[in-house]
């Protein structure tokens, strides 16, 4: 498919993980409709380790292999490890990226931690836990 | 299966036009030379002029006055940079142009500009006409030059050129106008609509790809872009590519009535069908199909986007072009859709159709099926609808929106793209 991995192709037209959580543990939102990627990341957390995980996104190819490759990663983690997933190992996990989609992998990761982030003032706790 | 639909960005060659060029490649291959020379150069000579007179004769030019390249941009860029050296000396450093202008003749202009030259673009309105009373504003300026596209191949529109050329020469000003996506599909007459320069391609009419032509009238000078041998009358130089030439006249002489006729008969069809089976999304360009180009169809399909639309059509053997950011290398939106006042965020989920004689009835009804699909299938992963679209722009109308760090320019130069 020209640019993309078999991987991303894989991940574009089977995506894993769409969907909603109602009341969601945590909620991740990143992107905006001018710039042509938005990816919202809802997370279920019961005792620190990421049970379910769903996303939308709205995007091109690679935006919406990264947020199927993100949750993928990110299922069944702990929270302390899911945060500590980086844009490097979304690329890496789909075989590469073409440069100018890199920007792509940044959201997914990105929109990941801010879940979690979400999910950790929900709770009353301190961001200092994750670092 | 695959089916192309994506006939203006290149046409599938025609057999004859092939069988033309092959012909040429083995018997006619002398470098062309005209009285002085042996009787290869003759023949190489003779074949181009006949495709020259062939050209005239489509646009009621003589055939002194047209002059072969190796395409629009080449010519566009002939034009634009030709009329500016010739006023290298003048005090008079203004170029105007269409602001929806082939990125040839922008780029050209900005090009010029590192030389001393000023460029002002005309507005449009929102179906890409430029705006007469902006035109003659400019006009007022006493530009060298106007530049403006005869038919757009972007979003499908056709300007009346008689009309513009007439307000141009009423301010004593030239005008080009850019016909690649034109020529051919739409009649033109050069005398009678009095335009000075003329800009024709051969590869959206199943001619090959790189041959084009200037049309030049006669009295009107520009510097040469390319310098070297006195071929095409010492106007651009450089081995003629004869049997590019000589398929470039085979094309013209098979796009006829008939195939407009069948192109926009198709184009109607498709859109009834994109009109039955696809929901939220609009047309760019003139709504009507007698105002479009035939057999161009240019939408926007609201909460989806461009590229993932091309890719997953492209899997299911249908082929398009999109002018979403991100499908561009500098992940820009196209500038002819900014042009029109399309909102960025709108103009992600564009697409572009373009029809040829080589699509059937059969495939524009099973590329609707499909593309309805696909578009429900994103619209499923998207977290994007009518309601998030009306809260958002809500609230960027009372200046809510945190504006996002611009993560799209984080790892890559680019201008190393």
């Amino acid at each position: 498919m020209g640019m993309y991995s078999d991987k991303v192709v894989e991940h574009f037209t089977n995506p894993k993980n769409v969907g909603e959580i109602k009341n969601p543990s945590g909620l991740g939102k990143m992107g905006n409709p001018v710039c042509g990627d938005l990816m919202w990341i809802y997370i279920k957390v019961d005792n620190d380790i990421l049970t379910d995980i769903k996303f939308k996104t709205f995007g091109c190819a690679a935006a919406i292999a990264t947020s199927s490759m993100v949750t993928e990663l990110a299922t069944g983690k702990s929270i302390y490890e899911a945060y500590k997933i980086t844009r490097g190992d979304v690329a890496t996990n789909l075989d590469g990226l073409p440069p100018v989609k890199m920007h792509c992998s940044n959201l997914a990761a990105d929109a990941l931690q801010r879940a979690i982030e979400n999910f950790i003032k929900k709770e009353g706790r301190s961001m200092d836990e994750l670092i | 299966m695959k089916v192309f639909l994506d006939s203006n960005s290149g046409t599938k060659v025609e057999e004859q036009v092939i069988n033309s060029i092959k012909e040429c490649q083995e018997t006619i291959y002398g470098a062309p030379g005209s009285d002085y020379g042996h009787s290869f150069g003759v023949e190489a000579f003779q074949a181009i002029e006949e495709s020259r007179e062939i050209i005239a004769k489509k646009i009621k030019a003589t055939p002194s006055e047209i002059v072969f390249s190796s395409g629009n941009t080449e010519t566009n860029n002939h034009v634009i940079k030709g009329i500016a050296f010739k006023n290298w000396n003048s005090n008079k450093k203004l170029i105007v142009a269409s602001s929806v202008s082939h990125s040839s003749i922008l780029e050209s202009l900005k090009f010029l500009e590192k030389f001393g030259f000023t460029t002002k673009l005309i507005e449009v309105d929102s179906e890409g006409y430029v705006k007469r009373d902006h035109l003659e504003n400019l006009l007022a300026e006493n530009p060298i030059l106007v530049s403006i596209p005869h038919g757009n191949i972007e979003i499908g529109t056709i300007e009346n050129i008689n009309s513009l050329s007439k307000l141009c020469h009423d301010y004593n000003v030239p005008i080009h106008i850019d016909a690649s996506s034109s020529f051919c599909k739409i009649p033109i007459d050069v005398k009678m609509d009095n335009i000075d320069l003329l800009t024709l391609s051969a590869h959206l009419i199943h001619g090959p790809k790189g041959i084009g032509a200037l049309y030049i009238k006669k009295g009107v000078k520009l510097e040469k872009l390319l310098h070297g041998g006195l071929q095409e009358k010492n106007r651009r130089s450089g081995i003629e590519n004869v049997a590019g030439i000589v398929g470039f006249g085979k094309a013209v002489t098979l796009f006829t009535e008939e195939v407009i006729n069948y192109n926009t008969k198709l184009q109607e069809l498709l859109l009834k069908k994109i009109s039955e089976k696809l929901t939220d999304f609009s047309i760019t360009g003139p709504k009507e199909i007698s105002k479009r180009i035939p057999g161009h169809l240019s939408i926007v399909i609201n909460y989806v986007e461009g590229e993932s639309i091309l890719l997953h059509l492209d899997m299911a053997g249908f082929m398009i072009a999109t002018g979403s950011a991100c499908s561009s290398k500098k992940l820009q939106p196209s500038h002819v859709l900014t042009a029109i006042g399309l909102p960025t965020e709108i103009s992600h989920g564009s697409i572009r159709i373009g029809l040829s004689k080589y699509n059937t009835k059969e495939e524009i009804l099973q590329f609707v099926d499909n593309i309805a699909e696909i578009s429900q299938k994103l619209r499923d992963i998207s977290p994007v609808d009518k309601e998030f679209m009306r809260e958002w722009q809500e609230m960027k109308a009372k200046g809510l929106i945190e504006e996002d760090h611009d993560h799209h320019h984080d790892e890559i130069d680019v201008d190393e793209v």
